[in-house]
């Protein structure tokens, strides 16, 4: 129960086995290989080429996804947008899907829908323009093809600012035979002019002054009535063969999708496999592959690599000392889901222990400190609960969870005490008044109205960790023969601190009072010695004696410590005190018949779910900063590095054989 | 009559204050969270909390207000009227809350948006980015804390 031994593994073959083995080793996902840089590797000019074929055709699916995902994927729930969900799938599912994928086309099916789209909306696009510049002039009763035929005039379509209109047309009629209006909008009008071809330099220099929009109507034949009869027709047939493609994409799009699915994870796999088999130690006819195994693993794995391959040699040995083994824990059930905070701060380093059986108890109690309501407790439990039993994700994934799920068991122990179910709410709603004197009963101390009992029980929480962590590191000291460091830096100053309380205690409590002068003594006693010791490092005399008095300060940093757990009252009332505001927003409501009971009941439902989300979040983070910086500051290194074998990686298909 | 108009002027500081701080921190770390968005939208589990983190300066803030406005009586039934020095330590004893919420919200959201570019590099470490954001929040609850006991010494 804490961190696993580790044991290094050399394993050697030959080289035409090599990429088998990897495979499988990536398949049981129990060795991390070491990655060494190897100038010259033997024969592996292949690896380059095969592992940018991979990426490109990684990259393929890819964006066949992104644009599969547009019409067949599955809305996402608010979840996916956290946890992104899995498809749970069997091997043999897995097959068949990829078999559909080629009968149905493939890759190519896919790339071809995506051109025809865009193909059909360029289209439509060029003729809904047609339709525009035609539709001001649909009134024309004479064909465009006339237009173009005329010897000895021109004819322009355009388009001009209605407030320049009446000095336009002033000024263009002395050259035209005729300019009529044919359509306006708010903004514009469009005019028909027909001039002489003499004068089509001048006219294009009016048209120029006055910004006027000429339409090129090259393409037509017909009148524009026929021409946007024939637009509406193409785009109809465009429009037909869009929905064709789009039934077509409904019909397949979601096995297509599923096996793209499939393929991209297994393409993310071998691309992981390749570059891990371009970093290990080749000769002409053999493979080098040197790492790290779980000692409980070692003999499993080696006897189904030996069963699968003959020619492996395959060795296993003990850390040397200057080793600096990757970390992997283990705890029990209840410590496990504590792992999530360790990871947060760091993983121990290989000569340390884990520290996540000792935070999990504290963790859990200052959690429970800050929510300090029963009914988000009981919420919080059944949610995570929920969640652990249907999200598909693999199961390590789900320790935050199963953290949750305790987290909020303690919750409902500390609402109860505190009195805190849904705030206030027995008190302050009548048809919950049956509730009340059972929370009475329950009820310990109230924290709004006694904050002094919560703030004392908080400190006194905060003391208990900080002495337990100086006992922790003085176990240590102890256990690594640092016999001197273990008494003067951590007896000493434990007793110091307990006596300082145990003095001040006599001093407050009647019944104690016959200690206070033998305490007092001890507590002077300890300091001296504190003087004495500290400042052994020094040289001089002068010097050990002016720093062991400097050292006394310290006291300071321990009660700053202490103080920093009186977030778990202030995070406590937090909780306590916008429960009864949103209490009081409902009751405020609930003089108006029926319409105050539907307002009452979104805002009792909205208000309290909210109050639970930020004080939940608040009371994680809070928690684990007290683990990392009161607690772990007095005896924790870190600096391990987290275990990581090679092993297949997940983005959207979870095996069936890994849920259960 | 001046002692409650005291005590609402404290109850409305720390509202205010804790308010600002808050909105400030949250804008910062927000847009840092929305300029990463643009490029990694998978990203927006991790960055909700660290936008949201600056918020709480806010809510601390409008506890001491509500705790004022519950120890006046103000909510219901018959409100009491403290005289003008009651009145001065009900002020007083909000000061702590509104000025720490106000300026921790703003250097927390300052340590937000720095997190958010910590997620944009390596996503695993966003916990991480959380923790170092939480250090700054312990000022405003100490501030909230003392304004507690502060609220709490005092008898009208």
């Amino acid at each position: 129960m804490a961190i696993l031994p580790m044991l290094r593994l050399f394993l050697a073959g030959h080289k035409d086995e090599e990429e088998k083995v990897v495979s499988l080793l990536q398949e049981l996902g129990a060795i991390e290989i070491e990655k060494i840089n190897v100038d010259n590797n033997f024969d592996l000019e292949w690896l380059p080429s095969k592992t940018s074929e991979i990426s490109r055709e990684l990259n393929r699916i890819k964006s066949n996804i992104a644009f599969l995902k547009d019409f067949v994927g599955k809305k996402g729930s608010i979840i996916d947008l956290f946890v992104p969900q899995k498809l749970p799938l069997s091997s043999q599912e897995k097959e068949t899907l990829i078999r559909e994928f080629n009968n149905n086309g493939g890759c190519e099916i896919i790339e071809s829908w995506q051109s025809s789209l865009e193909e059909v909306k360029s289209l439509i696009n060029v003729l809904l323009q047609d339709k525009e510049v035609l539709v001001p002039f649909e009134n024309l009763d004479f064909s465009i093809r006339n237009i173009k035929e005329m010897k000895h005039v021109d004819v322009f379509l355009g388009q001009i600012r209605k407030s320049d209109l009446e000095e336009f047309t002033e000024e263009i009629r002395s050259y035209l035979s005729d300019i009529s209006i044919v359509k306006e909008s708010p903004q514009y009008a469009f005019f028909v002019a027909v001039a002489h071809k003499d004068v089509t330099g001048e006219i294009r220099g009016v048209f120029s002054k006055y910004n006027v929009t000429l339409f090129n109507l090259e393409k037509f034949s017909g009148t524009p009535k026929e021409e946007l009869i024939s637009i509406e027709k193409k785009i109809e047939v465009l429009e037909k063969r869009r929905d064709d493609i789009l039934k077509e994409i409904k019909e397949k799009g979601e096995l297509l999708l599923n096996a793209l699915y499939v393929q991209h994870d297994s393409y993310q796999n071998d691309l992981v496999k390749y570059e891990h088999l371009g970093r290990i130690v080749h000769t002409k006819k053999m493979f080098f592959i040197t790492g790290w195994i779980k000692e409980k693993d070692a003999n499993e794995i080696k006897e189904i690599l030996e069963s699968r391959f003959k020619d492996l040699y395959l060795e296993t040995s003990k850390p040397e000392p200057e080793d600096e083994p990757p970390i992997a824990l283990e705890n029990n059930s209840f410590a496990t889901p504590f792992e999530v905070v360790t990871g947060i701060y760091g993983y121990p380093n290989s000569k340390e222990f884990d520290p996540t059986p000792l935070l999990a108890p504290f963790f859990a109690i200052f959690f429970a400190l800050c929510l300090t309501d029963a009914s988000y407790g009981i919420i919080l439990s059944i949610l995570s609960l929920y969640l652990y039993k249907s999200l598909l994700i693999e199961k390590h994934r789900k320790k935050l969870l199963q953290l949750l799920f305790i987290c909020g068991l303690f919750t409902i122990g500390a609402g109860a005490i505190t009195g805190g179910w849904f705030g206030n709410a027995s008190e302050a709603f009548k048809f919950l008044a049956f509730f009340e004197p059972i929370r009475k009963r329950l009820i310990l101390f109230d924290p709004i109205k006694d904050p002094i009992i919560f703030l004392s029980l908080s400190l006194a929480l905060g003391f208990i960790q900080i002495i337990f962590g100086l006992f922790v590191k003085m176990l240590l000291n102890f256990k690594r023969k640092y016999y001197k460091e273990a008494i003067f830096d951590q007896l000493f100053w434990m007793l110091f601190l307990l006596s300082i309380v145990f003095t001040a205690g006599t001093f407050t409590m009647q019944g104690l009072k016959f200690m206070s002068k033998p305490a007092t003594y001890f507590t002077l006693i300890m300091a001296i010695a504190l003087v004495a010791t500290q400042g052994r490092h020094q040289k001089s005399i002068f010097l050990k004696i002016t720093s062991g008095l400097g050292s006394l300060y310290s006291v300071i940093s321990y009660l700053s410590d202490v103080l920093s757990y009186s977030r778990l009252l202030a995070l406590g009332l937090a909780t306590g005190v916008i429960a009864t505001v949103v209490n009081e927003l409902v009751k405020t409501f609930s003089g108006i018949p029926i319409l105050g009971a539907i307002i009452g009941i979104i805002i009792f439902i909205g208000g309290h779910l909210f109050n639970m989300i930020i004080n939940v979040f608040g009371a994680f983070v809070h928690s684990s900063r007290l683990q990392f910086v009161e607690f772990f500051g007095k005896f924790f290194e870190g600096g391990g590095r987290e275990f990581n074998p090679l092993r297949k990686t997940r983005t959207y298909i979870i095996e069936k054989e890994v849920m259960e | 009559m001046l002692g409650t108009a005291l005590a609402i002027l404290g109850s409305a500081l720390a509202v205010f204050g804790g308010g600002i701080g808050s909105s400030i921190g949250v804008g910062i770390a927000g847009q840092a969270c929305a300029g990463l968005l643009s490029e990694q939208p998978e990203k927006f589990g991790n960055l909700l909390l660290l936008a949201a983190i600056p918020g709480t300066q806010g809510i601390y803030g409008f506890l001491a207000g509500f705790l004022v406005i519950s120890k006046l009586g103000l909510l219901g039934g018959s409100p009491l009227t403290p005289d003008i020095f009651q009145g001065l330590q009900i002020l007083f004893a909000c000061l702590p809350v509104a000025i720490s919420g106000l300026i921790s919200g703003i250097h927390q959201g300052k340590v937000s948006a720095a997190g958010v570019s910590m997620v944009a590099k390596r996503a695993e470490e966003a916990g991480r980015a959380l923790i170092l954001a939480v250090l700054v929040e312990t000022y405003a609850i100490l501030g909230l804390l003392a304004t507690i006991l502060l609220l709490n010494g005092i008898k009208i």
